[in-house]
């Protein structure tokens, strides 16, 4: 599967600031999308889709707030930067603390907005990159039998072969077959390795 | 002693007739003497004629008589005059007295005729006693009476009138009534309610703006009635005149007041709508912003996309024009002009609210919707004056939804022609309700159930509402929530 170009997801209520938002976007070579309400944003929404959120605080109906939580209810991992006006502080402070990546006071300085939505994209890609570890060590943790799994924590626990097979009552030999398996099924090279991925699925 | 003819003279006489001689001795008497006086056919002959009289003139008569008889300089005779007689019971009465020197007698006689004045001096007494009574009410009274001629000339004027109008100095007798209104045109309307009254018998009253003789202006409320003689033709008018200088004075001053806190409670509206009005004009500004730096972006480019750059341009120009637009409306709400009033469609009028409204719905995340009706009849008003009652309610329920979760929070803005074809506004919200114990003072001044409220707002917006000849109220809405709604007669209506 080829990797997709990152979007800017701009919602906000106001035309004018939408397609202003469009045309300086474009005029860095970005890629952007622009949607009227959180509501016409959250129809079209594809998790799968890298890139960034660019969302107004304030808007009738569902308010940015509500569609990031929303975003969260639905595990979304895609970066929000706010908009927020004058007085909006306590607002901007409460999307922080859910998550959100940024916010920024309208008007803003047109390199504020790009430096920002270039660290959330870079952000975005990281967090995509260590998702698709995750899902990939999940999917070769799913391959293992019972008894595998268990030599795989008992190696994780740093434990020696000799140990583990007094430990599950199992000959050495017996011990080394699931050991090769283990390491085979998860596409380790060394038993370190097996420790970080074990420790990245924390 | 006297004649025949004498003797049925004096018999016939109504008046006491008395015959005297130098000494004051009664030497012939009439009938009607002794009748007026209460004594006996028999009695009187023969005495001293100071009987008939009451101290101190009974001592003094001898007296009086001997100086006449000395000097002779007439006190009474040929004279006559009001004295005061004495019945034999000793009550006394008045009388007419003219005396008379009997020519040629020696030693003189006198003939003295007496005539009973009771009744006369009652009714006199009971005339002036009325007489000074009118007078009393004329006087005492604070309003101008006068009496106008059928040429409106005054021809009498009590003080009250001669203090108002005049000032003492001046004689305000002959003066046309007209001279003392101010203008033309007040002048006018002066002769339209003395002639309207000519052809009724009712009284007529306006108020008018005034003029004292000097010139002073003052305002008084004229009340007048047409007279007429017996025969019925005009005798000229009755006026009364009350001075309402203060009071139109007061009303005036209330006015302003009134205005000014209407002003000012605008002023705080908008004070407080200020977030909203500041995030309206946020969008422009950072639309053109943007925009701009678009622009230079592109600008840098190798190859310049020029239609890209047209388009921010032109986008530029329309987004400064909106934040124009937004300032001009924010003007016309604080503007500190005096109230006018003219033909207005109510609809034009909010959608000139528009903006601000729905900054302020945005502000307190709530959803407003506006339903108005097409081609409803112009309404007589101050467009700014009723835009601040809407104003007013919107932001109340907007304030009435502060617990309503913010996803569900709604407001419905409407117009409509009611059946009694009133021009209405509805401001329908579906937050709480209007609580029951607050219900039916809910306009009155400093009710409120707002912790930050003045309590005036609403009262406020009664005031506006019912100078405008409209109603303004509330209903609760089902399931729950509440609609204000005022009505405004349609322009016309009244004509």
């Amino acid at each position: 599967m080829k990797p997709r170009n990152p979007i800017i997801m701009v919602v906000d209520d106001d035309a004018g600031v939408r397609n202003a938002m469009r045309s300086l976007l474009k005029s860095v070579g970005l890629e952007s999308v622009q949607y009227a309400s959180a509501q016409e944003f959250l129809a079209a929404y594809q998790p799968g889709q890298p890139g960034c959120l660019v969302l107004d605080i304030r808007m009738p109906g569902m308010s940015g707030l509500e569609l990031q939580q929303q975003l969260n209810l639905r595990g979304a991992v895609i970066p929000v930067i706010f908009m927020t006006g004058h007085g909006d502080i306590p607002m901007a402070v409460e999307a922080m603390q859910h998550g959100a990546f940024d916010f920024l006071q309208k008007p803003f300085r047109d390199q504020d907005l790009l430096d920002r939505i270039q660290r959330a994209i870079v952000k975005d890609a990281e967090l995509r990159k260590s998702l698709g570890e995750h899902a990939r060590i999940k999917e070769h943790l799913e391959t293992l039998t019972p008894r595998e799994r268990e030599v795989l924590d008992l190696m994780t626990q740093g434990k020696q072969n000799k140990v583990i097979a007094q430990d599950l009552g199992v000959s050495p030999r017996t011990v080394e077959i699931h050991r090769a398996r283990v390491m085979e099924k998860m596409s380790a090279q060394s038993v370190a390795e097996l420790v970080r991925m074990m420790l990245d699925l924390r | 002693m006297f004649s025949q003819e004498t003797q049925t003279l004096m018999e016939a006489a109504v008046d006491a007739i008395i015959v005297i001689d130098q000494r004051g001795f009664i030497t012939a008497i009439n009938d009607a003497t002794r009748r007026m006086f209460g004594y006996r056919p028999d009695e009187l002959l023969g005495e001293n004629v100071s009987v008939l009289m009451p101290e101190p003139d009974r001592s003094a008569h001898d007296g009086y008589m001997a100086a006449y008889l000395q000097t002779g300089r007439a006190r009474i005779i040929g004279i006559g005059r009001e004295v005061t007689a004495r019945r034999r019971d000793g009550s006394v009465f008045p009388t007419h007295l003219s005396v008379g020197r009997i020519s040629n007698s020696r030693p003189p006689r006198f003939i003295g005729i007496l005539r009973d004045i009771t009744a006369e001096r009652d009714a006199y007494a009971a005339l002036k006693f009325e007489r000074d009574r009118a007078n009393a009410y004329l006087e005492l009274n604070e309003a101008i009476l006068l009496m106008l001629d059928p040429q409106r000339r005054i021809i009498e004027i009590n003080a009250r009138g001669s203090d108002l109008l005049g000032a003492p100095s001046v004689d305000l007798h002959g003066r046309d009534w007209l001279d003392f209104l101010n203008g033309e045109t007040e002048r006018e309307r002066g002769r339209d309610m003395l002639d309207s009254a000519l052809g009724s018998r009712a009284s007529r009253e306006r108020e008018f703006a005034g003029r004292d003789a000097l010139g002073t202006e003052c305002r008084i409320y004229w009340r007048c009635i047409a007279r007429h003689t017996a025969d019925g033709t005009p005798a000229g008018w009755l006026c009364s005149g009350s001075d309402v200088t203060e009071r139109s004075r007061r009303d005036e001053e209330r006015l302003v007041a009134q205005d000014r806190l209407t002003r000012v409670a605008r002023m705080a509206t908008m004070g407080e709508m200020a977030a909203g009005v500041a995030h309206e004009l946020n969008q422009p500004l950072t639309a053109i912003s943007t925009y701009a730096r678009a622009c230079e972006r592109y600008f840098a480019q190798p190859e310049p996309d020029f239609a890209e750059i047209r388009e921010a341009i032109r986008e530029i120009g329309l987004e400064g024009l909106r934040a124009g637009e937004i300032i001009r409306r924010l003007r016309a709400l604080v503007r500190n002009d005096v109230v006018q009033r003219h033909a207005v469609d109510v609809n034009a009028l909010i959608e000139d609210l528009k903006v601000l409204i729905n900054a302020d719905a945005r502000t307190h995340d709530t959803r407003l919707r506006l339903t108005t009706t097409p081609d409803l009849p112009a309404v007589e008003a101050d467009p700014v004056q009723i835009q601040q009652v809407v104003l007013n309610l919107v932001r109340n329920a907007l304030e009435a939804l502060q617990e309503t979760p913010a996803g569900s929070r709604e407001i419905e803005l409407a117009t409509a022609l009611t059946s009694a074809g009133d021009v209405e506004i509805r401001v329908t919200d579906n937050g709480p309700g209007v609580a029951v114990e607050v219900a039916d003072r809910i306009f009155d001044p400093f009710c409120t159930t707002k912790a930050s409220g003045t309590g005036l707002g609403l009262a406020i917006s009664r005031t506006i509402v019912e100078s405008h000849k409209g109603t303004i109220g509330t209903i609760p809405v089902k399931p729950h929530g509440a609609t204000f709604f005022l009505q405004l007669p349609a322009d016309g209506a009244n004509a």
